[in-house]
């Protein structure tokens, strides 16, 4: 797990990434719709604005590895891929916060994921992102109470499985 | 214990209790709407509603964490907080009858609380806002539920009890009867109504009675057993040590009075008590007893010296000074010692006139005599030849210290032993000593 808090070197370093890479690759994505570095960074600030973007992007294995690259940088709480065998369970611990999930007694289809975080966080947490290759959701957080977010999630549901995933890379912002 | 259902009013509509379930005491308490996956904006609130310290529910229920479903979302406000109290404490006993999203009220119950309150900490109730809008909201659900003749219970703070009762007013008076209105300024006041609050507040108190009632037990067996057998050994050595002296037993009394200060706390304590009462013995002995000194001139020696007799003030052997502790007498004046029984009993009294050895060839006196109630006898004292004068007296005579005083002027035995064992044996003593001192006059 990895917390960014100094945006400004990340930044810099992701410009000039994307200043060499955007000569190199230059898709056409349609007639009127080229996809290009920009439109990368803009997609991994907002991942939810272009679902057809996205696709594509994750598609292809150089510009999903760089949204992939952007999104760890610019958000505040990372996790990377844990050498660990699946369970039914949702349980990444680091120093700075956890996810755990706790099936419910009252549906035992619904699953309850709560983050725990345990350093002071002074900007509003509103997402939290899953991606593995092409597989990338994203979810919109409730409230923070007590330094903790909970929300459900039904097992069956793509988001919760991707969770359990431990190839799966979580990002937090 | 009765079952109830408990309805919420809101602006919008009337919200009831689709399910509580308690959850795992990781999970954080969330409200949701008829089983759905999200949970409502007022979850964070019910989170701080439900926790200790600031929320009440698992102060009473010991849980702090529930799922909450309601049969239609309450989006804001406070007002809900009376009712979930209410469903919160009445489903801990399983007696809450649930609502169905298409039937707030169960066919089944007879009793439904419309609750609307804001409560704090010590379950005081404050008034809400819109009352009126949440009347007018339920009256379809009122009808319904009289209809069916079942009971309503409006659960209100005092302030907005003027506004159910205005609405109650267009009732008629037969069905007034199941229209209650409950007007409280404590939530607890609602449970009593409703037959709960024995169950359930007075549960804690008689629970924490009944812990103390334990305590104080157990408080009783550590303290109150070992004081005992502290105050039984106590006693039975004291008895011992009596009866002893009653019975004129010396030898045994002051083998066992040494041997006791050897021991334990509880026989030295013993002694201690003894010791007190022989001293109480001896000083309401000694009141009975007066002593008074006298002087009188000399007046053949003054013959002797001087051709006629010049009486000064400090001269005169009537003049006795006090001072402090000591009574000063002139040396050239004769000394007497009135003894005088002043009690109601008779008493046997040794006089024991002790000397200065290295001052004087005169060996010790003893002198004993019966004094009858108000007797008075009257003893010359040589001061230059007789250093103290002991006057010992009891109820009777008493062989062993007619014993111990002849061993003591024969020189066998220490003065302050002697004394120290007529005391164990119940009799007293005054003691009379005499010094020559300088008065020097300025």
């Amino acid at each position: 797990m990895e917390r960014n808090d100094n945006h400004l070197n990340n930044t810099l370093s992701i410009f000039a990434m994307l200043n060499f890479k955007e000569e190199v690759k230059t898709t056409e994505l349609s007639e009127n719709n080229i996809l290009n570095i920009k439109k990368i960074w803009n997609l991994a600030l907002e991942p939810n604005n272009n679902q057809k973007e996205l696709i594509h992007i994750l598609a292809d294995k150089d510009l999903s590895d760089i949204f992939y690259k952007i999104l760890k940088n610019t958000s505040l709480f990372y996790f990377p891929k844990v050498k660990a065998a699946a369970s039914n369970y949702v349980e990444r611990i680091s120093k700075d916060f956890e996810i755990t999930s706790f099936s419910s007694k009252k549906n035992d289809q619904s699953i309850y994921i709560k983050l725990k975080f345990f350093v002071k966080i002074d900007k509003k947490i509103k997402y939290l992102y899953v991606g593995k290759n092409k597989n990338f959701l994203s979810k919109e957080l409730p409230q923070m109470i007590n330094n903790e977010i909970q929300f459900i999630l039904d097992v069956n549901e793509k988001f919760f499985i991707s969770l359990q995933d431990p190839d799966s890379e979580i990002f937090i912002r | 214990m009765k079952s109830f259902t408990v309805l919420i009013p809101t602006t919008q509509n009337i919200v009831g209790f689709r399910d509580i379930t308690v959850e795992d005491i990781n999970v954080s308490p969330i409200v949701c709407v008829d089983n759905s996956l999200t949970p409502l904006p007022i979850s964070a609130d019910y989170y701080n509603f439900i926790k200790s310290p600031s929320g009440v529910i698992q102060k009473y229920t010991k849980i702090s964490s529930y799922r909450l479903d309601l049969t239609s979302s309450i989006d804001s406000g406070e007002s809900w907080q009376l009712g979930f109290l209410v469903a919160h404490l009445i489903n801990h006993f399983g007696t809450l009858s649930f609502s169905k999203t298409d039937q707030l009220i169960p066919n089944e119950e007879e009793s439904i609380l419309w609750c609307s309150g804001v409560i704090n900490a010590n379950l005081d109730l404050s008034d809400v806002n819109h009352i009126k809008t949440k009347l007018l909201n339920s009256k379809k659900m009122f009808d319904d539920a009289l209809k069916q003749k079942k009971i309503i219970y409006l659960c209100v703070s005092e302030g907005n009890a003027k506004d159910v009762e205005g609405f109650l007013r267009k009732y008629d008076h037969s069905l007034k009867k199941n229209l209650k209105l409950v007007s409280i300024k404590n939530a607890k006041e609602l449970f009593e109504i409703i037959n709960y609050q024995k169950v359930f507040f007075q549960n804690n108190t008689s629970l924490k009675k009944k812990s103390l009632k334990i305590f104080s037990v157990i408080l009783i067996v550590i303290i109150i057993i070992p004081l005992l057998l502290f105050f039984f050994k106590t006693a039975n050595a004291f008895f011992n040590l009596k009866t002893l002296r009653d019975n004129n037993k010396h030898i045994s009394l002051m083998r066992d009075l040494a041997d006791y200060r050897q021991s334990d706390f509880s026989l030295k304590f013993s002694v201690f008590l003894f010791d007190y009462f022989q001293s109480r013995n001896h000083l309401s002995m000694n009141e009975t007893i007066k002593i008074k000194l006298k002087a009188e001139l000399l007046f053949d020696k003054l013959k002797e010296k001087n051709k006629f007799v010049k009486l000064s003030k400090n001269l005169d052997c009537l003049n006795i000074l006090n001072i402090q502790n000591y009574k000063i007498i002139n040396k050239m004046c004769k000394t007497y010692v009135d003894v005088l029984n002043v009690g109601v009993d008779n008493k046997f009294v040794w006089i024991i006139k002790l000397t200065d050895k290295y001052k004087s060839t005169k060996k010790p006196s003893v002198m004993t005599t019966y004094l009858n109630k108000n007797d008075l006898i009257t003893i010359s004292f040589n001061s230059q030849k007789d250093t103290s004068l002991i006057f010992i007296f009891g109820n009777a005579f008493n062989k062993n210290i007619n014993k111990w005083i002849y061993n003591l002027i024969r020189g066998k035995a220490i003065l302050s032993k002697t004394l120290y064992r007529i005391n164990a044996l119940g009799f007293s003593y005054k003691k009379l000593e005499f010094r020559d001192v300088i008065l020097i006059n300025d």
